[in-house]
Order: C-alpha cells, then structure tokens, then sequence
C-alpha cells in the first residue's frame, strides 16, 4: 500500500467528524436512557414492560453517515490537496475496511456483555441486538463478528457509491427511489443470501464479493465525476 | 505542450468555450485575462481534466485530458477551495504525503515567508491567507503545468506583491508553464511574461506583455484631426469629449502628426478597450 492510499484513509478517518459527532451523541442518549429506565425498574421494583434496542447496534449509524461524507466531502479536499483519484478509490475502501471491522468488534462486545448483564437484570423483556435477530449469534462471537463486518462492509460500499454518483440534490431522490425499488421489488432470497443465510461462510463470500465487485464497478463513474 | 483543438464546453444552454484553439508550449508565467463569465475557470478545469469538454481535444504533452484521464503534470487551484479544518502543518504534510512530487522544504520556506502560523487551523485563516496557503500547497508540487485561478482574491496589496515574489521564485526555481488568471491585471504585468485574452469562450489574443507595450497606444487630439487618422489604423476603442478625442490603437505605431500626442496604452486599458472597447461620448 503506498503512502497516498494511507494518507487518504488517516484523512478519512480524521474528518468524519459529524458522523462521529452523531454516532456517538445518539450511542451515549440512548445508554443514558437504558440506564434512566434500569435505576427507575430497580427503585421501583416493576419490570419495564418493553424490550431494548441494544445500543451496539446504533453504532452501525456510523457506516453509512461516514461513506456519505467521505464521497461528497472529503473527496473534493483531497483532490484540492494533489490526491490522485486511484488513491481516494483505494483509500476509501481500506477506510470502510476499518470502519466495518471497529464497529462490528465494538458491537459484539456489547451484545456479549452489555446486552447479557441488561438481560441478566430482569427489568426487560429481552434487548434487540441485529447480531441476533439475523441469526448470527448462533455461530459464536467469531464468526458472528466476522458476518457483521462483512454486511457493514458492504453497506459502507454501497452507500459510498450512491452517494459518490450524485452531483446534486436531484441525484439523491434518484438514489431514493433506486433504493425504494431495491425494497420492494428485490427478492427476498438475496436478502437471505447477505442477511439471514444460515450458512456463515456464504453469507461472508457473499457480502464481500458483492461490496468488492459493486466497488470496482464503480470505478468509471468516479473517475468521470467532475470536481 | 497544451493543446486545445475546437474545444467546446456547454452546461446545459450556456456555452462556456466556444470552439476554442490553442498551444501553449513554452514554459512561463501566463497571465490569463477576461471578463467574469468569459470562460477562465472553465478552460482551467478542461485542462485540468476537472470536467470534459462537449468537443473537441485536449492534450498535454500528447496525452488525451478527460476526468477519467487527468494529466499528472497539471496542478489546478481555485481561490475558494476547501480544504480539511486542520492545522496548516498537517496540511503541509498531507500534501507532501498525498503527492508524489511534493517540495516540502519550498512550502515551509514560503509558510515562513508569508508569515502564515503552522499552528493554526484552515478555518482559522482570514480569506487571503486561506488562498495563499492553497497556492503554497498548488506551488511547491513540481507540477509542468500549474494553473492559478484567482490566486489574490481578497489579498491587500502587500500580499499581492509578495505572491508575485513567490510567483517569480518558484518560476526560477522550476521554470514551467504557469497560467495565473487574475483580475489584478497591471500588478501582474509586472511578473507575467506572456498574455491570454478570453472573450465569450475564445481566445480573442494570446501574446508576449512586451508586444501590447510596443503595439498598444493612445493617441489624443482634436477629433478632426484623430478621426480620420484611426480609418487606417486597428482602433480597439475611443473617447470624446468636446472636441477631442481619444483613440486606443492596437497595431505599429505611427509619427503622431503635430497637435496628437501619443502614449503608451497600460495593460488594464488595453484589456478593458479590447474586450469591452466601446465609444464614449
């Protein structure tokens, strides 16, 4: 990896300031909440008659937050500092490689000691932590982490190339209704494939490919977008 | 080598560069003029390969320019370009991390210079020093070609003749082809050794700052005796009042006949009767 590449994905990583600023504002109103919640459950000596949203997952805010200012905002800057544009490209994904790894660690760690001590109280019905809910807890902590990252990897991506490809504000109701139309008319076996797929390693293959190739695809329209 | 062959480059109706020809293969300081709106910040950004033209071909040294195909020896700078909120040493080192032929010991010399704070951030900057540093860090890239578009906007007049110094410096020390476009005409005049005229999108004159020195001039005298002297002479434009006039002539010069004086047209005059010349009464 040459020096530009690092540069660019240190760059990245020091000015995604507002998508930190957000991810953790949100991340530290809601552990205040469950904490609010608890100490009322225990003085009052009632259950809390709901289930939580595990603040790990909140963390994954940063993912998409973070691919949308790397392509709109950092990407002219380092072009004004002598960036060359193959730099930014593989700058960028070592960014969302990084950013994929951090947040889905941190998350797992929180669903396996946080989320366990806030079941363990008894105030709740239960926390709600995606690591569950798609069925990646069954396979261990290892894996498990391994399938988050490799889905945030590809949200990182696919966010970065809608986003990239906008030049205005009507590029982004394009990306809406592009998105909209993903929902609905997509089939749920692909959601299966990089979601809910019961085999880990497809599911792993599956989400990288997908990210790697939807990326290298992306190439010529980064390097047509005007500056 | 810069080669526009029938350049043009349309947003949407508006025709930014219209058919536009031209070579530039000497090394020097150019100085780009026109009227707001006559097309310098595009024929920049084409040359930089920031944007692509509607048609035609751009070459440097050869090489085809698109967006998808910059040209590694151009370094093109705007006056109001962002940049990271972070320290100007940060900045400093970026850059050089970031370019493959980065002068960091020419960008620290002009930092001290231009008494710019290497401790300060971006945004901490006033306009002028925020544009100087972002001409520092376009400078000290060894760069061919380096593209200048308004560099001394919001710059008083102390920091626009130490940016000519810089200017000149860095010509000496790496000569290239340097294209400032600036509105600052005669200050710039000092420095630029070659002149670019655009109007509506095309090269109205491109030539050497001595040429307009030899060739540019105003006659003055009574009006009976100017007007049917300038029939035989290339009049950029004239001026009335009374009885006398004054006409600004691009072309040789003459013997001013007796009771016609005749002085040197100042390069701003000259830019203003060429693109603008119009009668005044």
């Amino acid at each position: 990896m040459n020096k530009s590449v690092i540069e660019v994905n240190r760059l990245n990583l020091q000015n995604i300031k507002i998508p930190y600023l957000i991810t953790g504002t949100i991340f530290l109103v809601m552990l205040a909440q469950d904490v609010v919640k608890a100490l009322t459950a225990h003085n009052s000596g009632n259950m809390v008659e709901q289930s939580l949203i595990s603040i790990g997952n909140l963390l994954w805010l940063l993912i998409p937050l973070a691919a949308i200012f790397v392509a709109t905002k950092n990407f002219r800057r380092l072009i004004n500092l002598g960036c060359r544009r193959g730099n930014f490209f593989a700058g960028s994904l070592t960014t969302y490689f990084i950013l994929a790894v951090v947040i889905s660690l941190a998350n797992t760690l929180i669903f396996y000691t946080y989320d366990r001590f806030i079941n363990s109280t008894g105030y709740f019905y239960g926390v709600i932590n995606c690591l569950e809910v798609f069925g990646w807890s069954v396979n261990g902590p290892v894996i498990a982490c391994i399938q988050q990252f490799a889905f945030l990897f590809l949200v990182a991506t696919v966010t970065h190339i809608l986003a990239l490809m906008q030049d205005n504000w009507v590029g982004w109701v394009v990306d809406l209704i592009i998105i909209a139309v993903i929902i609905v008319f997509t089939p749920i076996a692909f959601f299966n494939l990089i979601i809910f797929q019961s085999n880990a390693f497809l599911q792993i293959i599956s989400c990288l490919t997908l990210a790697v190739g939807l990326y290298a695809l992306s190439y010529p329209a980064l390097s047509r977008k005007k500056i | 080598m810069i080669d526009f062959v029938n350049v043009t480059k349309k947003y949407s109706r508006t025709t930014a560069i219209n058919r536009m020809t031209l070579t530039i293969s000497e090394n020097g300081i150019y100085c780009l003029l026109g009227k707001n709106g006559a097309g310098k910040t595009t024929f920049m950004k084409l040359l930089a390969g920031y944007i692509g033209a509607t048609e035609g071909e751009i070459a440097v040294n050869g090489q085809s320019v698109t967006p998808s195909h910059m040209p590694k020896s151009v370094n093109f700078i705007e006056s109001n370009s962002e940049q990271f909120n972070m320290r100007v040493s940060d900045l400093i080192e970026s850059a050089a991390a970031l370019q493959e032929d980065f002068d960091k010991d020419f960008a620290w010399e002009m930092i001290e210079r231009f008494d710019l704070k290497p401790g300060k951030k971006y945004k901490q900057l006033s306009f002028g020093m925020k544009t100087m540093l972002s001409t520092i860090l376009t400078l000290a890239n060894n760069s061919k070609i380096i593209l200048l578009d308004e560099p001394t906007l919001g710059f008083d007049a102390i920091m626009r003749d130490q940016f000519n110094t810089l200017l000149l410096e860095s010509y000496q020390a790496q000569p290239r082809i340097i294209i400032v476009s600036t509105h600052m005409i005669d200050e710039i005049a000092k420095i630029t050794e070659q002149l670019i005229i655009i109007n509506n999108g095309k090269i109205l004159l491109k030539t050497g700052i001595e040429d307009i020195d030899e060739h540019a001039y105003t006659l003055t005298g009574p009006e009976k005796v100017i007007s049917p002297l300038i029939k035989e002479l290339n009049c950029i434009g004239k001026t009335s009042v009374g009885s006398m006039m004054a006409a600004h002539i691009y072309g040789d010069r003459i013997a001013p006949p007796s009771g016609v004086s005749l002085d040197r047209l100042t390069l701003q005059d000259f830019f203003i009767q060429i693109v603008g010349g119009i009668d005044h009464e």
